[in-house]
């Protein structure tokens, strides 16, 4: 029996496509009857949405600075 | 014009790296600086996890730069330009480790034992005993942020491989082959290490939402 836990543990699977034949029917089938593992797909979409969304770590300017005169050097 | 033939026999990379790899090669000091940009947090993320500590994953990651302004001209395009540049910082993070003693082959931080979701939350048949919340993710600024702000923390309290799948899949934007060919892992392994980690990122948010709701 496919199960909610076996919808769970496959999601990324399928979203990187690597889930196929009756594997792949049997958590679309559970996709589409479930609204608590959509909730939970959704919920996870979310979470990467809201990761996207953190800003990126700033190089120091001095550090940034010491490499781009190293370039300037070296790529003369 | 160049007649077509297989990269590694020239130095000329192939893709779309191409126009990239000139202009570096050429001195262009606005591409390199965007570069070093782009790949700050993706390269000292993978090197933190080999290092274990963000000073020496900075150093790494510095001393990479220079290896890849020295290395430039000898960068055939066998595979992406950061794909490249990740495996001197995979590299020289390893060395590095076992240097500090601090070393942890990649695969040993490998996937936790729990799965996704906490187990009592299914029934014995495993369906949902305590299904998910069905909250939306707030539209009002304030209260993104602090939703951000719960994902972001949990970000940093993953473990480092989860971390670093993460960052560099969802955050920055890598594909799961370059993934797989800097921190040399299998396509299932990234697979999973990416599904422990958003999943995890998931439970997050859902705290945030049950605690908005108590």
């Amino acid at each position: 029996m496919f199960s909610c836990r076996d919808a769970t543990e496959l999601m990324t699977d399928e979203g990187e496509g690597a889930l196929r034949g009756g594997r792949r029917a049997l958590f679309r089938l559970h996709m589409f009857i479930c609204g608590h593992c959509r909730a939970f797909r959704r919920q996870v979409g979310d979470a990467v949405t809201l990761a996207k969304e953190i800003p990126t770590d700033e190089l120091p300017p001095d550090a940034e600075h010491r490499l781009v005169e190293a370039f300037r050097a070296r790529r003369r | 014009m160049q007649p077509p033939g297989p990269a590694e026999h020239g130095a000329q990379p192939a893709h779309e790296d191409a126009g990239l790899v000139s202009r570096l090669r050429a001195g262009d000091e606005a591409t390199f600086r965007s570069l070093v940009r782009e790949l700050h947090r993706p390269l000292t993320r993978v090197a933190f996890a080999f290092v274990g500590s963000q000073a020496a994953a900075e150093e790494v990651v510095q001393d990479t730069w220079l290896a890849v302004i020295d290395g430039l001209d000898g960068f055939e395009g066998r595979s992406t330009l950061r794909t490249w540049i990740g495996r001197i910082v995979v590299n020289r993070a390893k060395t590095r480790g076992v240097r500090d003693r601090r070393s942890v082959p990649f695969s040993s931080l490998s996937p936790d034992e729990d799965g996704p979701v906490e187990p009592d939350r299914f029934g014995p048949q495993g369906f949902w005993r305590a299904p998910p919340c069905a909250a939306e993710v707030p539209e009002e600024l304030i209260l993104r942020k602090e939703a951000r702000a719960h994902i972001e923390r949990e970000l940093e309290s993953l473990p480092p491989a989860q971390r670093t799948v993460v960052t560099l899949r969802d955050l920055d934007g890598w594909t799961s082959e370059e993934v797989c060919n800097v921190l040399d892992v299998s396509e299932t392994n990234q697979r999973v290490l990416l599904h422990r980690g958003r999943t995890r990122l998931r439970a997050a948010l859902e705290r945030y939402h049950s605690g908005k709701t108590t």
